[in-house]
């Protein structure tokens, strides 16, 4: 049974096992270069198989032995003591000076002087250095035993304990002493038991066309992946955000009946002001509130009836002499409720929702709660029964489509509706904001415009500031950033996410 | 709009009652007036343009104690006086005149602050600045009558503040208000109002006398207002005389203008009388969309200070007496708004009425999102950019004809963008000089103005840009693009774009229709703008593309 009994184990892995088996220990860098690969190559498949206990690993310290300059200078030469004495030896007093030149250096020369002395070999007087025969034996013993230290390490030798004898060629720097650390491979007793079990398989690590017309894919092992490791990152073409939460606003509206309509940026004061009856000294009017393109359009026939008459409706309500000219003079609209009114001077009356979604202009210095041209998302809905309690609740119906939770809601002023309103959405961080304001068209607005009889409620919305709640966006110049990593890092936004979900 | 400072104590005086911050600031938003502070010796709110009458604690003292019931509406009691105002020979640029007394008032310092406040919100909004009515202030007791609006080519008066009198010339070089205001003046031809016994009153609309002003003294106030808007200045000498009357007066009388132009003290005595508006318990219900019982609407509207004189009950429709304050109501739907208020908007609610339509996106936004889908599936990463932009980089890319804004507030964003390409190469320099890239594909769908028609295009713009961009790779671009909407673009040379290298560039055309261009950036302008490796652009009219699905 037990030899039916099969480990597979990747090719690199058994062949690993297999010279481990051999060593019992090893260096890993020995094992790596008896199965033909680079140290580093092999780490990976000896961690796998130290952990299915075939192997252990540790880390040891070893010592690599080997000579000094020095060391290999004297097993050529001979030791400086022994030179000096050969030449005492020779000749049984000699004049220092002589010795001096014999070839060593002044240090040498004083260290052998010193060594001799210390075995009692030589006496020196007046100038003569005079051999002391009695106990020659013994230095001639010490130079052996270090020549013998010095042969030993001709070659550099690595052990795992720096033995004693050395002691003395390592006090004369005759050899240099380093630390390895080294790890090491050692064969576990399943290793020993097990390894008739080991079968070597191939590791696919990519699905070749090869591996898919194998068949036999047991006889392979695909390599597990390693998932601690983080993946890369990939590069990606985005929408703008902005565009997301816009569009995502724009399927709202849709899904709420209401149809979108289109306006120009450049327009009349007519449709920006006068239609709406605010009156040509109104504040908004300014010069500093609105921005002017000095020029003026020629009276379009088609519009002669309506000025006709809006005039009038502001010399009567207003009571202040109101001048056409003003009124066809050139702005960048400051509001979409422009292109709401042109909507209804279009269509008349009848039942209808229609919304916008576009840019609007005043005159500011951008900084993160201001920009010269931002978006509002107006619209109207239009009916003889149409009331102000449609507006509110059309403004609940909004925020919960986005997300935004229960609106708090305020009496308001604005020139063009009665009743107005101001509606306030809770923000975690500020607390009750205003986002929605609104009201129903005057009578003095619909009138002119054809729509005597009719209920409009009207709204326009400041979506940037909606978006940057929506988004956590603090600085109001961030959505509209032509920064491509932004835009291509910036998650999805969460309300476009959210969608589908009941609130 | 406004900001109106009033003092607890005085206004617990006014109305009769102290009153908590929690109740304070319930009444305030019914108001429309947004809190800025309420502390114990100050409160500080904005108030709405439209309520002239709030603008001063005596209007606001008197709204609140009709809201808590602590004061019944009554009308508001004034006749017609002895005394007049010669406005024969008044200056033809500032014709009208009207005034007003207030007896037996009593004013302290904190009182005439309050009434100089009202004054001066009154002059920077409806007043337009003096432009249109100045109003002033008299002592009347130290004023004889008749009085005279006249113009005189100079006079010599104390001006109030100052301890000297002086010439107008004077008056205009040396004091604030006549620096502030000589350009409401014609040299030579000053208005003036003078008494009989020659005390000037004041130089209107720029400063009052010193000799007659009022102080903590002055027990009978003159009122005038001078300017070029009869009704208006009715309209402001209403509040401003409903107000003063607050202050404990006993009387109120309106002065006669003789010699007028067009109008006299009618006008006033009108404003003063309120107005009558009828309402119909239908109008308030279909306004609001509530079911408003009958008996409701009388109470409701009493809380804002309106009697209902008389109810036609056969049809259910209210005659309601409107304060001559309350120059905001314009027709019934303002007492509609005001019992809304009272009703509360947080409880007006229930089943919005269900769309008649289906909901649709327009054509153009239609397009664009599938503009946008493909683009983004071609591996281009989408940008936006303003509308306004700057003048100076267009023409250097020799884009000549714009339109500018008259009042811009930078000139960087003070021209209307006649194309996206613009843009778009200055955002490919932009992230290409920040994150070192080699190359890179972004696109933009965004609204242009036609500087000949002034009006709004809608164009989808895009750029490629990397070592060995050619016109092909615009080429192959725009042609899958517009292959994938169903079209067979058929690109022919263009010629005369200078932004393009002459002879890379080509027209993009669908069934003989030009909708856009594609080229390659001349080096000229990949020098200016730092870049280092050749950059495609193309742009194509998203309102053609819709067009050709007609």
């Amino acid at each position: 049974m037990s030899e039916q009994r099969k480990i597979k184990l990747p090719a690199r892995q058994y062949s690993i096992a297999k010279v481990v088996l051999e060593l019992k220990t090893a260096n890993v860098s020995e094992v790596a270069r008896l199965v033909g690969r680079r140290e580093q190559d092999i780490m990976r498949d000896l961690a796998e198989l130290e952990k299915r206990g075939l192997i252990r690993l540790f880390k040891k310290v070893l010592y690599r032995i080997e000579l000094s300059e020095l060391g290999r200078k004297y097993l050529v030469s001979g030791l400086p003591e022994e030179i000096v004495l050969r030449e005492l030896i020779k000749d049984v007093r000699v004049p220092v000076a002589t010795l001096r030149n014999i070839g060593l250096s002044d240090d040498e020369f004083e260290a052998a002087l010193g060594i001799l002395r210390r075995f009692g070999v030589i006496r020196i007087q007046g100038g003569f250095a005079e051999l002391v025969s009695s106990n020659i034996s013994r230095i001639l013993e010490y130079v052996q035993e270090i020549k013998k230290e010095l042969e030993k390490y001709s070659s550099p030798t690595v052990v795992s304990e720096v033995p004693d004898n050395l002691k003395e060629v390592r006090r004369r720097g005759l050899v240099e002493v380093g630390e390895i650390k080294e790890l090491v491979v050692e064969a576990t007793d399943s290793l020993v038991r097990d390894f008739n079990m080991l079968t070597p398989v191939d590791v696919v690590t990519v699905v070749t066309p090869e591996v898919i017309s194998l068949g036999n894919w047991d006889s392979i092992e695909f390599k597990p992946f390693d998932l601690s490791i983080e993946p890369p990152k990939l590069p990606v073409a985005r929408k703008h955000f902005f565009t997301e939460v816009i569009n995502y606003m724009r399927e709202l509206m849709i899904s709420l009946g209401f149809e979108e309509v289109k306006g120009p940026h450049v327009e009349l004061e007519l449709w920006n002001f006068d239609v709406l009856f605010v009156p040509q000294y109104h504040p908004s009017r300014r010069p500093s509130d609105v921005y002017i393109l000095g020029s003026t359009a020629s009276p379009d026939p088609r519009i002669a009836d309506l000025l006709n008459s809006v005039g009038r409706y502001h010399e009567e309500f207003r009571r202040y002499r109101w001048d056409q000219s003003r009124a066809l003079r050139l702005v960048l609209r400051t509001h979409c409720t422009a292109v709401s009114v042109r909507t209804l001077w279009e269509r008349g009356p009848g039942e209808y929702r229609v919304f916008t979604i576009d840019r609007v202009f005043r005159p500011d210095t951008p900084d993160p709660t201001h920009l010269m041209e931002f978006h509002q998302l107006d619209g109207i809905i239009v009916g003889s029964r149409v009331s102000f309690k449609d507006l509110l609740e059309f403004f609940r119906e909004f925020s919960r489509g986005l997300g935004l939770g229960e609106v708090r809601f305020k009496p308001a002023y604005f020139p063009f509706t009665e009743p107005s309103v101001e509606g306030y959405v809770k923000h975690p961080k500020l607390g009750w904001i205003e986002v929605l304001p609104g009201g129903m068209f005057r009578k003095q607005v619909l009138e002119p415009l054809g729509l005597k009889g009719y209920n409009v409620a009207a709204w326009g919305i400041g979506i940037d500031r909606v978006a940057m709640i929506l988004m956590e966006i603090n600085d109001i110049r961030d959505l509209y950033t032509d920064d491509v990593r932004e835009i291509e890092r910036t998650p999805v936004p969460k309300v476009v996410l959210s969608a589908g979900r009941h609130s | 709009m406004p900001v109106v400072t009033v003092r607890p104590w005085d206004l617990a005086r006014l109305v009769g009652k102290e009153l908590d911050v929690n109740t304070l600031t319930e009444l305030f938003d019914k108001l429309k007036l947004e809190v800025g502070k309420i502390e114990s010796d100050e409160i500080v709110y904005e108030a709405p343009h439209d309520r002239l009458d709030l603008y001063s604690v005596e209007g606001l003292a008197r709204a609140i104690a009709y809201y808590v019931g602590l004061r019944e509406p009554s009308k508001f009691e004034f006749s017609r006086g002895d005394l007049s105002v010669d406005a024969s020979y008044a200056p033809s640029y500032r014709p009208y005149v009207f005034m007003t007394i207030v007896r037996g008032v009593k004013l302290d310092d904190e009182a005439i602050s309050q009434l100089f406040q009202l004054q001066e919100k009154l002059h920077l909004t409806h007043c337009g600045n003096r432009e249109l009515v100045s109003i002033g202030l008299y002592d009347l007791d130290t004023v004889s009558f008749p009085v005279y609006y006249r113009e005189v080519s100079d006079v010599v008066f104390t001006p109030l503040g100052s301890s000297e009198a002086m010439s107008v010339r004077e008056i205009l070089e040396k004091t604030e208000k006549g620096r502030e205001y000589r350009n409401l003046v014609k040299e030579g031809h000053y208005p003036l109002l003078i008494d009989s016994k020659g005390i000037v009153l004041s130089l209107p609309p720029i400063i009052n006398s010193e000799e007659t002003r009022v102080t903590e003294r002055t027990r009978n106030v003159l009122i005038d207002v001078t300017g070029t808007e009869p009704y208006l200045m009715a309209s402001i000498l209403a509040v401003m005389t409903t107000s003063v009357y607050e202050r404990g007066a006993s009387r109120v009388e309106v002065v006669r203008v003789i010699g007028g132009k067009d109008f006299n003290e009618d006008v006033v005595v009108k404003a003063l009388s309120g107005k009558y508006v009828t309402v119909s318990l239908e109008r308030i219900r279909n306004l609001i969309g509530l079911e408003v019982p009958v008996n409701d609407v009388v109470g409701l509207l009493r809380g804002h200070g309106y009697i209902v004189e008389h109810f036609e009950s056969a049809e259910n429709v209210f005659n309601v007496w409107v304060p001559p304050y309350r120059v905001d109501v314009i027709d019934e739907d303002d007492l509609v708004e005001d019992v809304a208020i009272s009703l509360d908007y947080n409880r007006i609610g229930g089943k919005i009425e269900p769309p008649t339509h289906r909901g649709l996106p327009h054509r153009i936004e239609v397009v664009s999102r599938s503009l946008r889908d493909i683009l983004v599936g071609l591996g281009f990463t989408e940008v936006v950019n303003f509308i306004l932009t700057d003048p100076d980089y267009l023409m250097m890319l020799g884009f000549s004809s714009f339109i500018e804004v008259e009042n811009p507030k930078m000139r960087i964003y003070s021209v209307l963008r006649p194309s996206l390409l613009p843009g778009i190469l200055r955002s490919v320099s932009k992230n290409v000089k920040k994150y070192d890239l080699q190359s890179l594909k972004i696109f933009e769908v965004g609204d242009v103005v036609d500087p000949k028609t002034a009006g709004t295009r809608r164009y989808v713009a895009g750029a490629i840009y990397g070592p060995g961009t050619t016109l092909t790779d615009g080429l192959a671009t725009t042609r899958t693009l517009l292959e994938l909407l169903g079209f067979k673009p058929i690109f022919k040379p263009a010629e005369g774009n200078v932004l393009f290298i002459s002879g890379r560039s080509s027209i993009i055309e669908v069934n003989g229709v030009a909708l856009g261009v594609v080229g390659e950036v001349h080096p000229r302008y990949l020098k200016q703008m730092e870049l280092s490796y050749p950059l495609t652009l193309f742009e194509i009219s998203v309102e053609a593309v819709a067009e050709q699905f007609k």
